[in-house]
């Protein structure tokens, strides 16, 4: 910049030896502070630089420091100051790998419960199935993972909200006594949740005693390792969680195969262990960061819940109610009809679902890479457009926006095409075992079909909730899955006393559809104002 | 007021109770010594976690901390009092019609005249005062973080700043100032922050003394209209001028750099406009306030001061005895310049191969800068000569520990550390800047800023010139005891605090009624 502004000042008319000093003085003021703002910055500049008003009068013939640096100031601005931000070339390309890794992260959170079908497929046991599980045990176990998995998503919605918010700042002494509050928190209200179910069933004589005290056992252990999952995952150290599961599988093989105190036993033993080995590491991987906490921010203070209710809230709503629209249809499907208990597992049902949730996992796994998008390439577009640009700017973020929910719908199409790919090829392949006979069964077909649909539904709502979460607004999000698990339950509900148990899978369609047109409307709506949403985020 | 001590609130920013440095310093001589007058320490800092560095006199017990950044709202700091109830009263009562109707054109007002030109300071109390005082008296009862965050206050952000950019050229704005969406918002992420103390209680008290011609005198400027309270402004560097330098230097983009300059000049004018007396400790800063629109009637200079019966002559420790030694107390960052101090160092051990710089001070001030000091360090070979020593508990004991002190500072008001190092007979090899050649005048070495070879000559001179060095030190203490005790500076503040309450005595009513009627 400056060579060019010599080469220019060469070929004009030759300048006194005084104007030479202030045209050095220039140079000197855009080395030091780039093309300078009005004179008394550049006044303070030069005193910056050591010159004095004495300097003013006998090197440069000026009254003092800020007469001379108003004629330094008028040569300094004629010098040709840059391009503003937006037409500056962008400082970082984004790498592809670092959309792989976000990619696996995604996939990743789907492991613990594709582990659960893998190892019971392939050893006959998991975490809490087995395969030898006569129906009222499986819908025994059933009740308690799914109340686990309600009782438990709030908090870990909240812990992955609460983590980053000071792990992000440094503040790990704060990250660590959130992880405990939420990690207590999720056990309250799973208990909660229990309680609200369990004891009317056990009130009313509808569940015996036993089997209730099975699910409250099953419900307390899963509830504590689903926390300590998401603890792990907030964490980034999702590699501990397979080794809870292989600590916990291994010892469910060992007290199974090595005593005679049964499957509950070896489950719940092994749910402990696994438990306890995820909450040691949990313990030491939150003390050494706090350890790592700068010194003066280990003063910092927990803010008060009446700053941190606006957020948390709606997002404790919006991680119950996603699993209340991903587990709603079972539930009514399940109690739907005359069954010797009240909730009676349906296995045609659940692995119709089993299939398509991993189907759409596919595409569900890629909202993180959208996450990832969104803070690498949207967020820095906002500095690729003039203030002037206002329509263009929020085009782009809307582009964006429909370019994501696009690739969502198509992993999840390809991931239910691999699925069903996948199946048929164990199917005629012989190795699916005693599960074979459902690869014909017309439940399961049907449910595949239209739990696949509304997954893929559940997945853009998802992905639109990204959205509305980066611009910090849960609430809109909350809104829409709330209203989506009403439908969800109502359209089941209906169907299933009417036609046949297994449309329960429609209210599963509709809730998503719900949830997709809310929160997809929502996004959009937030996405046409960009500007000011992205302002009032951050 | 015979019942009772006078209410003085102290307004500081990064500095007393929290932060060590000539400020502070100058802060706490001050409760201490005014032991007739209560003090409310009113303290901005950057950062919420922060620790007294000062143990508080019992006439300064009270502080009011704000912090500027780290918090998301004011409800986490300095509304952390305040019940949950109101807080919620307020949120449900910062309607969009309420910030359409109360807020909005306060806003304009504020932006138009922020960016309006630098040359035209229309210094007036009740004009320039009067926007963040109405916009105090809103946040007294509305929500900061819904108002600031709202659409309708995006709205007249952006359309206020694009107006001026639309203009491209008339406002001498360049194209390349032209601001991208991303700087608009950062732009008004800046006010949300800086504006902190509208956010803010402000205490009642007699008078407010702010020691910064900054943001946190807008208690001073809220204070005067809300009950009249007299004001004075003790201006230790020209803060605007600092914030030039700094903001100048910094890597913002074309338009953050002239925002906050905007901000800061018309935050400094305020405060300049509001203030009955201005009262810097050199006369180096007339000449930045008086262009600023200040009317040097109001300007009178009250010097710092040292205790003589404190800092005193002594010989050398064994340690150190033997051996030349530079002497430096500064906080390491920028603004004093080290690394000058640095080179001089390499200057100075060509003639004295045995010397020795040790320079007493925080290194948390500016990591990065510590980081790059000791780069220096370690690139000039400069290991065994030249150590940052760190914090010393005792700052009567450094300036003895060697035979002169260093002062290589690219700003400066009136440091305590040449006052100190004269009243220990300790003379100085300073920068021509501040009030650096008015504190010497000519009893130590001064040279031009951020000439290393100067500078390590005149260290060299008086590192091998005995008794020019004796006779200087000498001449320093005396001068130090005739003109810049401790005594002397803190009459001068009781003088000006007795005769800003005097005129107050007729309680002259708050600048309210016209401003109602204005508005």
């Amino acid at each position: 910049m400056l060579a060019a502004a010599r080469a220019i000042a060469a070929l004009a008319p030759e300048r006194s030896a005084e104007q030479q000093a202030t045209d050095e003085l220039a140079d000197l003021v855009i080395d030091v502070a780039g093309t300078p703002i009005d004179e008394r910055g550049v006044a303070a500049t030069l005193e910056s630089r050591g010159l004095r008003d004495i300097d003013a009068v006998e090197r440069y013939g000026k009254r003092d420091i800020f007469d001379l640096a108003d004629e330094v100031f008028v040569r300094a601005r004629a010098i040709e100051p840059g391009e503003p931000t937006f037409l500056q070339p962008e400082k970082e390309r984004v790498s592809h790998r670092s959309f792989a890794f976000a990619y696996l992260r995604g996939v990743f959170s789907f492991l613990p419960l594709l582990a659960q079908v893998i190892l019971l497929v392939t050893i006959g046991y998991s975490q809490w199935g087995w395969v030898h599980f006569r129906l009222a045990q499986a819908s025994t176990v059933a009740l308690a993972v799914g109340l686990a998995l309600l009782g438990t998503a709030g908090s870990v919605q909240v812990l992955g909200y609460l983590g980053p918010l000071f792990s992000e700042s440094d503040k790990h002494t704060l990250t660590r006594r959130a992880t405990y509050r939420t990690l207590a928190l999720g056990m309250l209200v799973s208990a909660i949740f229990a309680g609200v179910v369990c004891i009317p069933l056990l009130a009313t004589g509808a569940y015996p005693a036993d089997r209730i005290g099975q699910a409250v056992v099953y419900d307390v252990l899963i509830s504590a390792l689903w926390l300590l999952n998401g603890a792990l995952y907030m964490l980034k150290r999702q590699f501990w969680i397979l080794v809870g599961i292989g600590v916990s599988v291994g010892v469910v093989a060992a007290v199974l195969n090595g005593s005679d105190w049964g499957i509950y036993a070896a489950h719940w033993i092994g749910l402990a262990v696994g438990a306890a080995v995820q909450l040691a590491v949990v313990a030491s991987l939150l003390r050494r960061r706090a350890a790592q906490t700068p010194e003066g921010l280990r003063l910092a203070k927990f803010p008060r819940l009446t700053v941190l209710r606006p957020a948390i809230v709606p997002l404790f709503l919006y991680g119950t109610a996603y699993f209340g629209l991903l587990l709603g249809d079972r539930a009514v499907a399940w109690s739907a009809g005359h069954n010797p208990l009240p909730i009676w597992f349906n296995t045609s049902y659940e692995l119709g679902l089993d299939v398509a949730l991993f189907g759409a996992a596919v595409g569900i796994a890629f909202l993180e890479c959208a996450l990832h998008a969104f803070t690498k390439l949207a967020l820095p577009r906002q500095d690729r457009y003039s203030g002037l640009q206002l329509t263009d700017h929020n085009r782009w973020y809307m582009r964006f926006f429909a370019r994501q929910l696009a690739v969502v719908v198509g992993l999840v199409v390809v991931g239910g095409a691999l699925m069903l790919g996948l199946v048929t090829v164990l199917h005629d392949a012989g190795v699916l075992g005693n599960t074979a006979r459902y690869y014909n069964d017309p439940v399961t077909q049907r449910v595949f079909v239209l739990g696949l649909v509304g997954y893929g539904l559940v997945a853009v709502g998802v992905a639109s909730s990204g959205v509305l979460f980066n611009l910090a607004r849960p609430g809109l999000a909350a809104r829409a899955i709330v209203a989506g698990v009403a439908v969800d339950l109502a359209v089941g509900m209906v169907l299933s006393r009417v036609v046949d148990f297994s449309y329960a899978v429609v209210g599963l369609v509709a809730g998503g559809l719900v949830f997709a047109i809310l929160a997809g409307q929502a996004a959009s709506k937030v996405l046409r104002r960009a500007d000011y949403y992205l302002f009032a985020a951050y | 007021m015979a019942d009772r001590h006078p209410e003085v609130l102290l307004c500081t920013e990064g500095s007393y109770p929290y932060v060590g440095g000539g400020v502070s310093t100058w802060c706490d001589i001050l409760c201490r010594e005014l032991s007739e007058y209560e003090f409310i320490t009113y303290a901005l800092t950057g950062a919420p976690e922060v620790t007294l560095r000062f143990e508080l006199p019992p006439n300064a017990q009270r502080v009011t901390h704000l912090p500027v950044w780290g918090v998301s709202e004011p409800a986490e700091s300095v509304l952390a009092d305040v019940p949950a109830s109101q807080l919620q009263a307020r949120r449900r009562a910062t309607t969009p019609e309420v910030i359409q109707t109360e807020f909005a054109p306060l806003l304009r007002q504020l932006l138009r005249k922020m960016l309006g030109r630098a040359d035209s300071p229309s210094l007036h109390p009740v004009d320039d005062g009067a926007v963040m005082w109405q916009l105090w008296r809103y946040f007294s009862r509305r929500d900061w973080k819904l108002t600031w965050r709202s659409w309708l206050t995006w709205q007249v952000f952006t359309d206020s700043i694009l107006a001026t950019y639309a203009r491209v050229g008339g406002d001498h704005r360049l194209p390349a100032e032209t601001p991208s969406m991303g700087e608009m918002a950062t732009a008004l992420r800046w006010l949300y922050h800086y504006l902190t103390p509208l956010s803010a209680p402000v205490p009642r008290t007699d008078l407010v003394h702010t020691t910064i011609a900054g943001f946190p005198g807008l208690a001073g400027v809220i204070a005067k209209h809300e009950w009249g309270t007299p004001m004075l402004v003790t201006e230790h560097g020209v803060w605007v001028r600092e914030r030039y330098i700094a903001i100048s230097a910094s890597d913002f983009s074309l338009f953050e750099k002239r925002f906050l300059m905007d901000l800061s000049r018309y935050i400094a004018q305020i405060n300049y406009a509001c203030a009955d007396v201005i009262a810097p400790v050199t006369n180096f800063n007339r000449r930045w306030e008086v262009p600023s629109g200040v009317d040097p009637e109001r300007i009178e200079t009250i010097f710092n001061g040292v205790d003589p019966g404190l800092f005193v002559p002594r010989r050398k420790p064994p340690e150190t005895d033997g051996r030349p030694v530079v002497i430096a107390a500064a906080r390491l960052f920028p603004l004093k310049d080290i690394e000058t101090m640095i080179r001089s160092a390499e200057v100075v051990r060509q003639e004295l191969p045995n010397v020795e710089f040790r320079v007493y001070g925080s290194l948390e001030a500016d990591v990065e800068y510590v980081a790059r000091c000791r780069a220096l360090i370690s690139e000039l070979g400069l290991e065994a000569t030249f150590h940052l020593a760190g914090h010393h508990s005792n700052p009567a004991e450094v300036y003895t520990e060697g035979d002169v002190t260093a002062l290589s500072s690219i700003s400066e008001a009136f440091p305590y550390t040449v006052l100190e190092s004269m009243s220990c007979a300790r003379p100085v090899v300073g920068t021509d800047v501040g009030g650096v050649s008015e504190a010497l005048d000519g009893f130590g070495i001064i040279v031009s800023p951020r000439d290393h070879v100067a500078f390590g000559q005149a260290l060299t001179l008086l590192l091998t010139n005995h008794g020019l060095r004796t006779q200087l030190g000498r001449q320093a203490r005396e001068w130090v005891l005739s003109r810049f005790r401790v005594g002397n500076s803190v009459d001068g503040y009781r003088r000006v605090y007795a005769r800003l309450l005097d005129e107050r005595a007729g309680e002259p009513a708050p600048l309210t009624k016209p401003l109602e009627t204005a508005a």
